[in-house]
């Protein structure tokens, strides 16, 4: 194994910052914050998922991520994009939340890892893997903040990240 | 087989100001896009999708300076780094008479804005497979990857907001198609 030298370290204390917004985007709590089950479930005119699809899609592919990762073993990419849109109702918007702080709290047990340069899945190293999904729930959460926006559900309480 | 100062994650760095592996590319997502559907905002938005290639940029342009020890100077307000939005523009709108005179000017300026959007991603691109580069500090005491690695973040934010904008505005898939299967 190779010693992870100080710029991987930066790299890997970065990784949990860059899951959770805070610093390049707005965070990931206060783009939850403030929105009831039944904001979360709606659709607006125009576009195909509501803050609620977008958040089972974000977890869906962590745990798929977390299943490489915590496995070791490659996984097949899913035969259609659609199978990655888990249907998400009001009554799903408490469980899809903490499910999504669930699948954080796995993501971090790994950004420390050593061994961030080994290979894992296609070839990726375990970093790449890391980071690419940190980016691919970057992107979607930009997506829920426009979707709050269009249903006149932003910012919240909290104020969004103006300044 | 990779080095003791990880060149694979810097090409991973590298490649996420492009838009990464698991998202659409910056390319793909502009792709077939007219000035006109580029500069339109769709109604309960507050930018159009020239507004925000126009922020991104703002911001690539910045890191850019800092890594080549221009200084650049932070922004005071946050409306600063949106150059091309309402916000930014009160006060300056021109004439309704030479709006229409302007509609090639406008072209040019939003075929310019990509041109320069994808030239300083290839330039931060370039920055972030320099291992002794990202192994410096920068003026914060930060190693160089950790800012690179955080706008390369903030840009993919954005490029998802776009894709939204798009599905809005009725042109989403682009021609070449989008990131289904």
């Amino acid at each position: 194994m190779t010693t992870p030298n100080p710029t991987q370290l930066a790299f890997a204390r970065l990784l949990p910052r860059l899951y959770r917004g805070g610093q390049a985007y707005v965070g990931v709590e206060a783009s939850l914050s403030d929105l009831s089950a039944e904001q979360a479930s709606v659709r607006p005119a125009g576009l195909p998922h509501s803050v609620a699809e977008l958040l089972a899609h974000i977890n869906w592919w962590l745990a798929w991520m977390l299943e490489v990762v915590e496995t070791g073993a490659a996984a097949p990419y899913p035969a259609h994009a659609a199978d990655t849109w888990p249907a998400a109702t009001a009554a799903d918007w408490e469980r899809l939340k903490s499910e999504f702080y669930r699948l954080l709290a796995r993501v971090d047990t790994h950004t420390s890892r050593p061994d961030l340069q080994s290979p894992v899945n296609h070839d990726e190293t375990l970093g790449e893997l890391l980071a690419d999904f940190a980016l691919h729930t970057a992107h979607h959460f930009g997506q829920i903040i426009t979707v709050r926006q269009l249903i006149h559900a932003w910012p919240p309480a909290s104020g969004g990240d103006t300044w | 087989m990779v080095n003791a100062l990880g060149v694979t994650t810097l090409d991973a760095v590298s490649s996420l100001f492009y838009g990464g592996n698991a998202n659409v590319s910056w390319e793909q997502a502009l792709d077939g896009l007219s000035t006109q559907q580029a500069s339109t905002v769709p109604a309960g938005l507050p930018h159009s999708v020239t507004d925000i290639v126009a922020h991104v940029q703002f911001w690539q342009r910045y890191l850019l300076g800092v890594f080549r020890g221009e200084d650049p100077g932070w922004v005071e307000s946050a409306d600063e780094s949106w150059p091309g939005s309402e916000a930014s523009k009160a006060g300056k709108r021109e004439p309704e008479s030479q709006e229409a005179g302007s509609q090639e000017a406008r072209s040019q300026e939003w075929e310019a804005l990509k041109t320069s959007f994808l030239r300083d991603m290839d330039a931060l691109a370039v920055y972030a497979q320099d291992e002794s580069f990202m192994a410096r500090h920068d003026p914060q005491g930060r190693f160089r990857i950790v800012p690179l690695t955080s706008f390369a973040g903030h840009g993919l934010y954005h490029l998802g907001q776009v894709v939204t904008i798009r599905q809005l505005i009725g042109t989403w898939p682009p021609p070449g198609g989008g990131d289904t299967w």
